[in-house]
C-alpha cells in the first residue's frame, strides 16, 4: 500500500510541476532526485548521474537526431515540391483529388521522416493555402492536414518508435517496420473517410476541371521523379529489414542519402546543411534530456517492487485480456486530454507500468507497443494540447484554436477505429516484423 | 537483516537460480532466517553500472561477472585467465589478493564460483565453419573477455547487450554471439543461430561481492555463514555446470543446432589466445595491479 | 554591473559554441556510421570503433547544445498560463518555475560533477571496445546541466541582456 502511496505522490508532484510550466526533463528530474533520497539516501545519486550517463550513451537512440536531420535535409531541398508535382501528375482527375493528394503526400513524407512536427508546419504553410483558393473545404483541409501528419510517427522511420522501443526495451528495428502496416492501413481510413465525404455532400471540394488544366509532364517522367525518394527509403528501412543494417546504422545512411538527394535536386548549400543538424541538434537534445533525466523513474519502480505489486494486484482483478488492453490503450488517451500530459513523458512513466502485465497476459509486445505507438500519436493531433495542432496554428495564424480542433475530431476517431482494427487483427502489425531478414 | 543483492543477470540466466538464489536460500536457513535477501536484477541498475551502487551502499551485495565492470577495473577478468579451482586459489591466498584491490571500491569477494578449465564459454553462429566460410571477417558479440579469442579468429567484435542479440542474430547484423555454454537455450538464441562452435573455452568466474561497511557492521557468526555458504556452493558449482552445459547441449542438439568445428590450429591455440586476450586487456587498464596478479600466480603456479 | 554583463556575454558565447560543437558532432557521427556499413557491407572488415564513438557523440551533443537552449528558453514544457491564470500570476509562476528549473539542474549538476571527480579518481573507463575515462563525458554533462542552471537563474533574475538573434536557429525553432 505505501507503494501506491509513494506512486501516487510521485505522479502528483510530476503532473503539478508540468501544469506549473515546468520543462519536462525538469519535472522528472526533481521527482527522481526526490525519489532517490526517498529510497537511498544521498548514497544513491550515484546511481542517478550514471543513468543519465547510460541513457545519453545509448547507441540506438542516436537515431532519434539523425532521423530528425534526414527530414530536415529532404524537406529544405527541394524534395517535398518534386514529390508533390509527381503525384499531382498522377493522380487522376477525381472529385476532392487535393484531400487524397494530401493524404498521399503525407504518407510518403512520413516515409521519408521521423518527427509529425515537421510535416504539419510543412504541409499548412504551402498546401493549405492552395486548398483554400482552390475552394476546397477549410475545415475537411486542415483535418487532413492533420491526418496526415499524424501518419508520421506511425511510418517508419520514426523518432518516436525508437524512443518508445528503447523504453519498453524493444527490438527498435521491429518496432519501427511495424508502423508500416497500420501506416498504410490508416492511409487507406483516411482516404475512404475524405472520399465518402465529398461523395455525400460535392459541395466540400470544387469542380475538378480547373485542376485538368495544370497537370503538366508525361506520367513517366512523374514516375521517375518519384525514384530517388524510393531510393532514401530503401536506404533507411530496406536496409533494416535486410539486416545490412541496424536502425542506427540505417538513419545515418539516410542522411547522407538525404545529403545526395539535395544535391541531385540543387537545393544543396552549406547553410541549409547547418540549418538541418541544427534543427536535429534541438529536437533531439530536447527529447533525449527528458529521458536521460526520466530513465531512473523505471528502475526506482522495479525497486520498489511495482512489478510484483501490480502483477499481483492484475492477477486479483482477473480481467479478461481485451478489456485489459482496452484500459492500458485508453489511460494515456485520458491522461493526455483531462491532465495535458506530453507523450513522451506518457510513455515513460507508463511503459515501465505496463511491462510487467504484458508479461502475465502473455501479450505479443510489438503489438501492443506499436497499438500504445498509435494512441501517443493520436496526441498529436487530440484537443486540446497536441504538439501538432500548435505546429499547425503557427502555420496558420488566422485560423482559430477551436476551428482547429473541430477539423481534428473526425481524424481522431478514424485513428481510435484504426486501432480497432490493428487489435482485431494483429497481423497487420506483426506480419512484416515477424519475417524480418529471412 | 536483510540484504539488498544486484544480479548482472535476470532469473533466464541459469546461474541466476542455481547460484545466486540458491546461495541465499542456503544463507537464509543456515542463519535459522535471520539473513534475508531481496534480489534485483539489469532493469534496476544495468549491468555494466552495478559496482558503483554495492560500493556506496545502495545495495549491499552484488552478484556479477568481472567483464562488466571491466571498466572500472580489469583485475578480476585477469583472474579468469588463472588455473586450478577456487579451492587451490583460496590455498594460495588469491582471495586476499582480491579483496586488497577491491578495497577502493569499498567492496569484498564473498565466493568465486568457477567452471572447470575450458569449459566456460562457446560462440554460437548463423553459419557453420566451412573451408571456404572461415571465421575470418565474421562479426561476433562479445565482451572484453573474448577478446583474445575473437581475434585469433580473426573476428571483429561487436559489444552488444545480452538484450539486443537475439535480433542482431536473427537481422544478421552480428554472424554470432559469445556467450556462456549455459543460457543460450533460455534465451531461445538458438532458433536465430544453430550452430555451436567447438571447442569451448574459459571458465568465467561467478562472483558475489559485498558492501565493506555492511560487511564490518557484520557478527563473526553472521560473517562466518556468509562465507562458509560461499565456500560450499564453490565447490560444488564445478560438477554442477558440467550437468547444465551438457543438459544443454543435448536439448539443444534436440532442437536441431548442430556442432561447428574451429580450424585445428585454431582449436590449438584457443586456450592459449584467450589467455594472453585476458592478460594484454588486463594490464592495458591496471598494468600496476596486474603486473602484481602475474607475479603472484606465476610464484603459486597458477599461470604459464 | 559591467563585469556582470561581461560574464553574461562570455556566458552566452560559450553556449552557441557548445550549440555549434553539437550540430559537428552529429556531422561525424552519421560519417562515422556511414564509414561502418560500407566497411562491413562491401569489405567484410567491420570496425570496432563506430558503435562507442556514435555513443560518446550523442551524450556530448544532447549537453553540449543543453546550454543554448536554456538560453533561448526552448524547452518542451505545458504552456497553458495564457487559458488558465490571470497574467500576473503568470508571471509569477514562470518565475518559480525558472527558481525551480534552476535548483534542479544545479542539483543535477552537483550530482553529475561528484560523479565525475568519483570517475576521475577511480580512474573508471567506458566499457566499451573503444574505452575512453568516463569523467571526459560526466565533465560534458556536468557542465551541460551546470549552465542551464545559470540561464533560468538569469532568466529569473531577469537581468539577461537581449539575446543577440541567430536566424538560422530561430528558424529552425519555429518548425
Ligand atoms: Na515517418
Ligand atoms: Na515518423
Amino acid at each position: 500500500m505505501t507503494l501506491i502511496v509513494t506512486l501516487i505522490i510521485a505522479l502528483v508532484l510530476l503532473v503539478g510541476l508540468l501544469l506549473a510550466g515546468a520543462p519536462i526533463f525538469v519535472a522528472f528530474l526533481v521527482v527522481n532526485v526526490t525519489g532517490i533520497l526517498f529510497f537511498f539516501g544521498p548514497s544513491g545519486f550515484g546511481l542517478f548521474a550514471n543513468s543519465i550517463f547510460t541513457t545519453a550513451n545509448t547507441d540506438t537512440l542516436a537515431a532519434v537526431p539523425l532521423f530528425i536531420v534526414m527530414g530536415e535535409l529532404l524537406f529544405r531541398s527541394g524534395a517535398m515540391e518534386h514529390l508533390f508535382s509527381s503525384l499531382d501528375r498522377l493522380i487522376g482527375r477525381v472529385r476532392g483529388r487535393q484531400y487524397i493528394l494530401c493524404i498521399l503526400l503525407s504518407a510518403i513524407l512520413g516515409a521519408l521522416s521521423g518527427a509529425a512536427m515537421a510535416v504539419a508546419g510543412l504541409l499548412g504553410r504551402s498546401l493549405y493555402p492552395a486548398m483554400i483558393k482552390r475552394g476546397y473545404d477549410p475545415k475537411l483541409s486542415a483535418g487532413t492536414i492533420l491526418g496526415g501528419a499524424s501518419l508520421d510517427p506511425i511510418i517508419p522511420p520514426s523518432v518516436l518508435a525508437v524512443i518508445l522501443a528503447t523504453i519498453a526495451q524493444v527490438s527498435t528495428g521491429k518496432l519501427l517496420i511495424a508502423g508500416a502496416g497500420p501506416g498504410i492501413l490508416l492511409t487507406a481510413l483516411f482516404l475512404i473517410y475524405v472520399m465518402g465525404r465529398v461523395w455525400r455532400n460535392p459541395a466540400l471540394a470544387p469542380d475538378v476541371s480547373q485542376d485538368a488544366k495544370e497537370a503538366k509532364g508525361s506520367v513517366l517522367v512523374a514516375i521517375l521523379q518519384m525514384i530517388p525518394a524510393c531510393f532514401i527509403f530503401f536506404l533507411v528501412m530496406g536496409l533494416v529489414m535486410l539486416g545490412i543494417a541496424t536502425p542506427t546504422e540505417a538513419a545515418a545512411t539516410g542522411v547522407f542519402g538525404a545529403f545526395i538527394l539535395a544535391y541531385f535536386y540543387g537545393g544543396l548549400s552549406l547553410r541549409m546543411l547547418r540549418e538541418s543538424l541544427y534543427t536535429g541538434v534541438t529536437v533531439s537534445s530536447l527529447i533525449l534530456l527528458i529521458m536521460c533525466c526520466a530513465v531512473i523513474f523505471s528502475q526506482l519502480l522495479t525497486f520498489a517492487g511495482a512489478p510484483q505489486m501490480f502483477g499481483e494486484l492484475i492477477t486479483a482483478m482477473s480481467l479478461p485480456v481485451a478489456v485489459m488492453i482496452f484500459i492500458m490503450l485508453a489511460l494515456p488517451f485520458l491522461l493526455h486530454i483531462f491532465l495535458f500530459l506530453d507523450q513522451v513523458a506518457l510513455l515513460l512513466v507508463l511503459v515501465p507500468i505496463y511491462k510487467p502485465i504484458l508479461a502475465i497476459y502473455q501479450i505479443h509486445e510489438i503489438w501492443f507497443f506499436t497499438m500504445l505507438l498509435i494512441v501517443a500519436t493520436v496526441g498529436g493531433i487530440c484537443p486540446p494540447f497536441g504538439y501538432t495542432l500548435f505546429a499547425m496554428k503557427s502555420a496558420l495564424p488566422n485560423t482559430s484554436m477551436s476551428d482547429l480542433y473541430k477539423a481534428a475530431w473526425p481524424f481522431v476517431w478514424i485513428i481510435c477505429l484504426g486501432i480497432l482494427i490493428v487489435a482485431l487483427f494483429p497481423p497487420i502489425v506483426t506480419f512484416l516484423p515477424d519475417r524480418m531478414g529471412q | 537483516a536483510e540484504f539488498r543483492v544486484i544480479s548482472s543477470w535476470d532469473h533466464t540466466y541459469p546461474a541466476y537460480p542455481l547460484l545466486l538464489e540458491q546461495y541465499t536460500k542456503n544463507v537464509e536457513a543456515a542463519s535459522n532466517g535471520d539473513i534475508k535477501f531481496k534480489i534485483s536484477g539489469p532493469e534496476t541498475v544495468p549491468s555494466f553500472e552495478q559496482l558503483q551502487p554495492v560500493g556506496s551502499g545502495v545495495f549491499q551485495l552484488l552478484f556479477t561477472h568481472s567483464a562488466y565492470h571491466f571498466g572500472n577495473t580489469s583485475f578480476l577478468m585477469a583472474v579468469d585467465g588463472l588455473k586450478g579451482d577456487v579451492r587451490k586459489w583460496r590455498e594460495a591466498g588469491l582471495i586476499e589478493l582480491v579483496d586488497k584491490h577491491y578495497e577502493r571500491f569499498n567492496v569484498k569477494v564473498i565466493f568465486m564460483a568457477k567452471p572447470p578449465e575450458n569449459s566456460g564459454y562457446q560462440i554460437i553462429l548463423r553459419d557453420p565453419v566451412t573451408p571456404a566460410h572461415d571465421m575470418n571477417g565474421r562479426k561476433i558479440r562479445g565482451t572484453q573477455s573474448y577478446a583474445g579469442v575473437l581475434s585469433m579468429l580473426g573476428a571483429s567484435p561487436v559489444v552488444l547487450p545480452g538484450s539486443e542479440i537475439y535480433t542482431a542474430l536473427e537481422k544478421g547484423v552480428i554472424d554470432g554471439a559469445a556467450w556462456p555454454v549455459i543460457g543460450v537455450i533460455n534465451y531461445r538464441w538458438n532458433e536465430v543461430a544453430k550452430y555451436l562452435l567447438r571447442p569451448v573455452f574459459g571458465a568465467p568466474v561467478h562472483s558475489l561481492f559485498i558492501n565493506l561497511d555492511t560487511w564490518k557492521a557484520l557478527t563473526p557468526a553472521e560473517q562466518s555463514i556468509l562465507l562458509e555458504e560461499g565456500k560450499k556452493i564453490e565447490a560444488s558449482w564445478e560438477a554442477e555446470w558440467l550437468k547444465l552445459m551438457k543438459s544443454e547441449e543435448a536439448a539443444l542438439i534436440e532442437k536441431g543446432a548442430q556442432i561447428t568445428m574451429m580450424a585445428p590450429a585454431q582449436a590449438e591455440e584457443l586456450s592459449a589466445a584467450y589467455e594472453k586476450g585476458l592478460w594484454d586487456a588486463a594490464l592495458k587498464k591496471d598494468p600496476k595491479d596486474v603486473a602484481d596478479l602475474k607475479e603472484f600466480a606465476k610464484k603459486n603456479g597458477l599461470t604459464n | 554591473m559591467e563585469f556582470l554583463r561581461l560574464l553574461a556575454a562570455i556566458h552566452d558565447r560559450l553556449s552557441r559554441a557548445g550549440f555549434a560543437i553539437a550540430a559537428v558532432v552529429l556531422m561525424v557521427m552519421t560519417i562515422s556510421y556511414c564509414f561502418e556499413v560500407v566497411s562491413r557491407y562491401f569489405f567484410n572488415s567491420p570496425t570496432i570503433w563506430a558503435s562507442p564513438l556514435v555513443s560518446y557523440g550523442l551524450c556530448a551533443s544532447i549537453f553540449l547544445a543543453l546550454p543554448d537552449l536554456a538560453r533561448q528558453g526552448a524547452h518542451v514544457s505545458i504552456d497553458l498560463h495564457d487559458q488558465l491564470v490571470s497574467p500576473k500570476v503568470g508571471a509569477l509562476l514562470l518565475t518559480a518555475t525558472r527558481l525551480v528549473s534552476g535548483f534542479a539542474c544545479f542539483v543535477g549538476a552537483l550530482i553529475t560533477g561528484a560523479q565525475m571527480l568519483s570517475e576521475y579518481r577511480m580512474d573508471v573507463w567506458t566499457n566499451t571496445y573503444l574505452p575512453i575515462p568516463k569523467w571526459w563525458l560526466f565533465i560534458v554533462i556536468s557542465y551541460g546541466l551546470l549552465s542551464a542552471c545559470l540561464y533560468f537563474f538569469r532568466q529569473a533574475f531577469g537581468d539577461l541582456p537581449q539575446p543577440s538573434p541567430e536566424p538560422a536557429n530561430q528558424e529552425s525553432m519555429a518548425k
